[in-house]
């Protein structure tokens, strides 16, 4: 992620307007300039819009599953960026399309916004202080 | 391994063999057609194979390392590769794989099987790949996937997991896709 910009972009795409709010507000508490989505299209004209250095994905939005395209292209398009993608539950196939569309993370929908967004800046900085890759989301 | 599945990557390898013409002899790799001069191993090679490499310029064979431990298995995905342009070496196990991976330099892929000498010990081995520097394309193949070992290799993290058995075609696309773009930037899981 490159160290010129001042200000750090997070993506959040979700159906639901009011899980929205709350990731924008967290997100935006965490220094992040934040973006939201309920759909593909949006998401897309987004995405040329910015260089996100963190996306938070529902596997979910229209249908079961379409949500996973999606992340593939934003790890193809920001490869250095944090992708987390919110699942109804940790099963093989689910966990074997993250690993496959190249997503950091998966988050249970029953899980907080508060503690996954709480999970991905710990990750995020653990992987900084490891040096794995090159820009910082803190 | 199931029979059906064996039968399946047999059927692919010969399919492989007997897919005419093969496209890189030694004469279309080895020698400038015009002028009957060798040219070097490290030669420009373009239209690099039919399905992939056909815009990029690259500067030598992608080379990949195979490891399972059924020499059936092994024998098949060599062929079918091979015939995709790239340069294969193989292992029939973890202790192989992980000796070849220290001794003979830089591969663009790993291809494991997480059942080996014992229970996913291709984690083991996509742990060590993914600390080399650059790191290769690590892809993971099993007919044993479970969530527990699915999470793991999400965390080591894995480029690619497939299970078993496996499709042939769809394995050489995604590898196509992931060893050319690892090539061309390092991101994350760098």
């Amino acid at each position: 992620m490159s160290g010129w910009r001042g200000s750090k972009f997070a993506l959040v795409v979700h159906p639901d307007l009011s899980v929205l709010a709350q990731y924008q507000t967290l997100l935006s508490g965490k220094g992040f300039t934040t973006v939201v989505a309920r759909d593909l299209p949006t998401a897309l004209l987004a995405m040329t819009q910015h260089y996100f250095d963190l996306s938070i994905v529902s596997s979910q939005l229209g249908e079961a599953g379409d949500g996973w395209p999606l992340a593939g292209v934003l790890h193809l398009l920001f490869p250095g960026s944090y992708i987390g993608v919110l699942v109804p539950g940790t099963d093989l196939l689910t966990l074997q399309s993250a690993i496959n569309s190249g997503v950091q993370d998966v988050y249970e929908i029953t899980q907080s916004p508060q503690s996954v967004v709480n999970a991905i800046i710990a990750s995020a900085n653990l992987a900084e202080s490891k040096g794995r890759h090159e820009g910082s989301l803190q | 391994m199931v029979l059906h599945q064996q039968l399946r990557l047999w059927a692919a390898g010969f399919r492989a063999l007997n897919r005419i013409p093969r496209l890189f002899t030694s004469d279309q790799l080895g020698l400038d057609s015009k002028n009957g001069q060798r040219v070097e191993s490290h030669a420009l090679v373009t239209g690099y194979n039919r399905q992939g490499f056909s815009s990029l310029k690259m500067l030598r064979k992608p080379s990949l390392l195979i490891v399972d431990d059924e020499p059936n298995v092994l024998l098949t995905l060599k062929l079918v590769l091979e015939e995709d342009g790239y340069q294969i070496s193989t292992a029939g196990s973890f202790a192989e794989a992980e000796k070849l991976m220290l001794s003979s330099g830089h591969f663009d892929a790993i291809l494991t099987d997480l059942w080996m000498e014992k229970e996913d010990i291709g984690l083991e081995l996509a742990r060590s790949a993914s600390k080399l520097k650059p790191r290769p394309v690590i892809v993971i193949f099993t007919g044993y996937g479970s969530a527990n070992n699915a999470r793991a290799a999400l965390s080591v993290p894995v480029d690619y997991f497939a299970l078993k058995p496996l499709d042939v075609d769809e394995l050489k696309r995604v590898l196509n896709r992931l060893v050319v773009a690892n090539s061309t930037q390092r991101g994350w899981r760098s």
